[in-house]
């Protein structure tokens, strides 16, 4: 009776073991946007998608997960996010340290770089991708971005 | 006698689920680590930084572990990189500019270096530059032996630009080009002041293929017009190049687009492509 109970616990525990270790083999997760029903990530076709680009690793943002407000934009509203919430802790814990670019679908960017001040001070139209800068920061015109898909950092040097 | 074969059978499933385990974080080359912990010299007049490779990010270029080169150049933070080209001087002093016949147009422009790679060539050790062919560059520029060695960063000279196409790639000096006075038509107040034709300076510089391409233009400052409004040549025949700032601007609205934009200032590079 004794070893028929252990028996019993033996297999029992087996299978828990198992079932454990093939828990821990769990698959990569290749497309987190999927699993939430928001479509393909497709930064140049779709609206809702923004690049974070840093180094070699790209970040996949979705506007729509970002709190949006009305933004006036000379004199029109556009409904937007901030373009700093986009540059999370995943991205970087000191985006200070880094000097941006953004792009359009067109390949049109602006001259120069925008720092992170600047960055705290711009926002994404959400449908349209435009990128606005607070013009209280004398930033040239050709800083605002069209067609928005991409935001580039790279070292700001000293 | 039973649970010792139990325990041996269960000891070798879990080992095969341990070793069998797809595990993301696991390196899926070959661990080159150690090698990567070399440095590459960046100078830029008389200052030289010397930049760590084995923090830089990698990527994959025809199989072997490399660092774009743009990660190397940009941890300088150069303030105007386009206005610079780069050169590659190996740890054995091979030096491809003096190999080019010190001519600077051969030598990669910043946006280029998204497209050049420093690999480790683990089969036979030694780092080494490659290009993207498209590029057809020089093979003098792949460089072997690049740790410890230098990317030296050139200023081109004033009054010059490089104009690349399908067929030419030149550095025309234009310091000494004889000069139209042309009214600007955004500034008709500051009345005639001296400009260049831009395709004088194609002339100049004896590119003979621009008439069958579509142009891309870049300022110092890295801004270009966008690829959706590449400037037709029968438009560039009207452009001039404003020497005061080296800006390209029209006598004539009607060539200017209305689009931004054409009216790069500070013009450092050319590029030509094909129109089709």
């Amino acid at each position: 009776m004794r070893n028929s109970k252990y028996y019993f616990f033996q297999k029992n525990i087996v299978f828990l073991l198992l079932f454990v270790s093939l828990i821990g083999c769990k698959a990569p997760v290749e497309n987190d946007g999927a699993l939430k029903d928001k479509g393909t990530f497709d930064a140049l076709n779709n609206t809702n998608c923004f690049e974070v680009v840093k180094g070699e690793k790209t970040y996949e943002k979705w506007l729509s997960d970002y709190d949006s407000f009305e933004y006036d934009y000379e004199g029109s509203m556009m409904t937007a996010i901030n373009l700093w919430e986009l540059i999370n802790e995943e991205v970087t814990t000191t985006p200070e340290n880094y000097r941006y670019k953004i792009y359009g679908i067109d390949n049109y960017t602006f001259g120069d770089y925008a720092s992170w001040t600047n960055i705290q001070n711009a926002v994404v139209g959400i449908g349209t991708r435009r990128v606005v800068f607070n013009p209280n920061q004398g930033l040239d015109h050709s800083y605002n971005i069209k067609w928005a898909y991409r935001i580039v950092l790279s070292p700001a040097g000293n | 006698m039973k649970n010792k074969l139990f325990f041996a059978v269960l000891i070798s499933i879990f080992t095969f689920l341990y070793v069998n385990c797809p595990n993301q974080d696991a390196p899926a080359k070959e661990d080159n680590s150690s090698v990567w912990d070399a440095t590459v010299d960046v100078k830029v007049g008389s200052s030289v930084t010397e930049v760590n490779l084995k923090n830089l990010d990698k990527v994959q270029f025809n199989g072997m572990e490399s660092v774009r080169l743009t990660r190397i150049v940009e941890v300088i933070a150069l303030e105007k990189p386009w206005r610079y080209v780069y050169n590659f001087i190996s740890n054995d002093n091979f030096d491809p500019l003096t190999k080019l016949g010190n001519d600077i147009a051969q030598l990669p422009v910043y946006g280029e270096l998204d497209y050049g790679y420093l690999c480790y060539d683990s089969s036979d050790d030694y780092f080494r530059i490659y290009w993207d062919k498209a590029l057809n560059f020089s093979g003098k520029l792949s460089v072997k032996n690049m740790n410890y060695g230098t990317i030296n960063v050139i200023e081109a000279p004033l009054e010059s630009l490089i104009v690349h196409t399908p067929s030419f790639r030149v550095n025309v000096d234009y310091s000494d080009m004889t000069r139209d006075n042309v009214v600007d038509y955004k500034h008709p107040d500051d009345g005639a002041v001296p400009m260049l034709s831009v395709v004088s300076i194609f002339e100049k510089g004896g590119i003979t293929d621009a008439a069958s391409c579509s142009f891309k233009i870049y300022g110092e400052d890295g801004f270009s017009n966008s690829d959706d409004n590449l400037m037709p040549y029968i438009n560039m025949e009207h452009a001039y190049l404003k020497l005061s700032d080296s800006r390209i601007t029209f006598a004539d609205e009607s060539y200017d687009t209305t689009a931004c934009c054409w009216r790069i200032k500070n013009t450092v590079y050319i590029k030509g492509i094909n129109a089709q």
